[in-house]
């Protein structure tokens, strides 16, 4: 974590508003594209120019600071409109990109996976591809399966915009998870230049019996939960992962071999998923000081969507913090300390 | 025409003696990528499907360091990373091909935004198949870049046949007609000219450059080999079918022009042998390159070292 000076204290959407504003500010390469980004495009003869404010918020008023050469609604072609991305990014451009949902990732997958995740690689470094898509959910297991496309998810204001300058600031393709669950969220936020490092894990509290890991909104459930945890008498370290590929295999490694345990707590589907990956590779890691077998928190293997289709829905999908401590609790239960 | 001939006549001849891959072949359709590449200039930028290696040589890419990349040596241009579908060498404008028909469309039109956005004159070029206009990615690249007015020429390399799948069957309509659906200016032209190929070109450059949009070209043409090198394509296609293209090979008809224009016979002669040394002595260095090491092949997956081998 980079500079500092004053901190305000800012929304989740403001923030990462915020550090659009502040890059285009500062770097005429950086080109925002996606769905209804500007808000009401082509309508600035009867008025309307950002109108709607782009989706959430998050593009507000870059149409009036930047105009629309840099700030460009596109049509509804997620293949399209990434792959024009890859276009402007090997002719030296930053763009950055509003897939709206993880759900529509799918219909732009063939451009961030043959297209931007390969170039560099393939092209053995003549091209580069500094792209940063942005997307709403937790679907990301799938995108972190291919190697060559860095993805983070803030847990915060705070990391939500010092990861968003990282990303656009960066040579190499980035996709950000966002979490609806956090837009309105609040945090100290510094005014200035700060960036948060890709590919660093972080460590937000100190704990000795459980590792419990957090992957974007479910950071504040593990902190929730260690509160819980510290009444029943059981000292919890809450991790959070900020970049899940490549992850911080050492930030998460020097955890889980203090504490011995390890719970990770997941929004995305189980299978095949992030979470699992990283039980297994702390399990290589941190074998010889394990206490318990790593453990995951997730939705159970159910198609839903993200968006929750009802009440009852999300109270079925999504863990919750009641539920890490239990895990933790049951977990720390076993083994040699606390037998 | 006669060097992407000639790669492909040596490459085949080479990459089966030595057990490499061939990829896909083009043999009769050097019309389209050496007419398109001629009227383009340096800046430009160039976008290839997988039936890539013609496109890469007309455009003119390194032959030593392409036939290095085919052969999957460290030396190739992309350390041999790449093979022949995603071969791509940036300086001489050539950015590429894919395994995804239609996948390079949007591409090409980022390329084009970013020529008109920084006000270079500068165009970009994309390839596709007749079995690529099926894709809807064909569609979105063709919207974006009419709405938008982007420098970018599509060609349509219409063989006949996507696999084995015959144009006529997979196809509705005329695909020229769908360019027009865009309101984007169209044109069919005779594959096998590569003097037609050039005009329409060089006017669709003209059109693109003075900001007048994309066009989008069908070129119909023939490959004379299967889909991949071996593939039994005489199963799929007619004796007659396939004779009457051979009448019309492209290299044959511009030397028949060039003889009826004064152009003396020994020195098309000397061209086509000129090609043939050229490729020989590329395929003989490919023949004896480093083979890609892993050091070749792990590292730079990011740009950043420090995110690589996790």
């Amino acid at each position: 974590l980079i500079g500092a000076d004053g901190m305000s204290r800012t929304k989740y959407w403001k923030a990462c508003n915020d550090a659009l504003r502040q890059e285009m500010t500062r770097d005429r390469s950086v080109i925002v594209l996606g769905e209804d980004v500007a808000g009401a495009p082509g309508r600035a003869g009867d008025g309307f120019v950002d109108a709607w404010g782009g989706p959430f918020g998050i593009t507000r008023g870059l149409i009036k600071e930047f105009g629309p050469d840099r700030v460009r609604d596109t049509p509804i072609s997620e293949a399209g409109f990434l792959g024009l991305a890859a276009g402007l990014a090997a002719d030296g451009y930053r763009p950055w990109v509003d897939i709206m949902f993880t759900e529509l990732m799918p219909v732009a997958w063939d451009q961030l996976t043959n297209r931007i995740a390969r170039t560099h690689y393939l092209s053995a470094g003549q091209l580069q591809m500094p792209i940063t898509v942005k997307t709403f959910g937790e679907c990301y297991s799938a995108v972190c399966h291919f190697p060559g496309l860095v993805c983070v998810a803030p847990s915060d204001a705070y990391t939500a915009k010092g990861l968003t300058v990282a990303a656009i600031r960066a040579d190499d393709p980035v996709v950000i998870f966002d979490s609806l669950k956090l837009l309105r969220s609040q945090a100290e936020v510094p005014d200035g230049d700060y960036l948060v490092e890709l590919g660093r894990a972080r460590v937000l509290r100190a704990g000795t019996d459980v590792t419990l890991l957090g992957i974007g909104a479910t950071t504040a459930l593990c902190l929730q939960a260690a509160a819980e945890l510290e009444q029943a008498g059981l000292s919890a370290e809450v991790v959070d992962l900020l970049t899940l590929a490549p992850w911080d295999v050492p930030t998460v490694t020097e955890s889980v071999r203090k504490t011995g345990r390890l719970v990770v707590v997941d929004f995305d589907h189980p299978s095949c998923g992030l979470a699992t990956d990283i039980c297994a590779r702390i399990t290589r890691t941190a074998w010889d000081r394990l206490l318990a077998a790593p453990v995951t928190v997730t939705p159970p293997p159910v198609p839903a969507m993200s968006m929750d289709a009802s009440a009852a829905m999300a109270a079925m999908y999504l863990p919750d913090a009641a539920g890490v401590a239990a895990t933790a609790t049951k977990i720390a239960g076993t083994g040699p300390g606390r037998q | 025409m006669s060097l992407c001939r000639e790669f492909e006549t040596t490459l085949v001849a080479y990459a089966s003696k030595d057990g490499q891959p061939i990829g896909h072949p083009q043999a009769g359709q050097e019309a389209v990528a050496a007419g398109v590449c001629a009227a383009l200039v340096p800046g430009d930028r160039v976008l290839s499907t997988h039936r890539a290696h013609g496109h890469a040589v007309a455009i003119g890419c390194d032959l030593d360091r392409l036939a290095l990349e085919l052969y999957g040596s460290g030396e190739g241009t992309c350390r041999g990373r790449a093979g022949e579908m995603y071969v791509s060498q940036p300086d001489v404008g050539y950015f590429g091909g894919t395994q995804i028909v239609a996948g390079n469309l949007p591409m090409a039109t980022g390329l084009a935004l970013s020529a008109k956005l920084s006000g270079r004159d500068r165009i970009a070029v994309a390839f596709v198949g007749d079995g690529g206009v099926n894709q809807g990615v064909f569609g979105e690249a063709l919207n974006l870049a009419a709405i938008w007015s982007l420098p970018v020429i599509f060609v349509v390399e219409n063989n006949g046949y996507a696999q084995t799948t015959s144009t006529e069957y997979a196809t509705a309509g005329r695909i020229v007609d769908r360019g027009a659906a865009y309101g984007i200016s169209s044109t069919a032209v005779d594959g096998q000219s590569a003097l037609q190929v050039h005009d329409v070109i060089r006017e669709a450059r003209q059109r693109a450059a003075r900001g007048d949009g994309p066009t989008l070209v069908e070129a119909r043409t023939y490959r004379y080999e299967g889909h991949y090198y071996g593939d039994q394509h005489r199963r799929y296609r007619t004796q007659a079918e396939f004779e009457s293209w051979l009448a019309r090979d492209p290299i044959a008809l511009l030397r028949q022009v060039a003889i009826e224009a004064g152009v003396d016979e020994g020195a098309l002669a000397a061209i086509t042998a000129q090609a043939r040394d050229q490729c020989v002595a590329a395929f003989e260095r490919a023949r004896g390159g480093r083979e890609a090491m892993l050091a070749d092949l792990l590292d730079g997956v990011f740009t950043d070292p420090s995110l690589d081998r996790r």
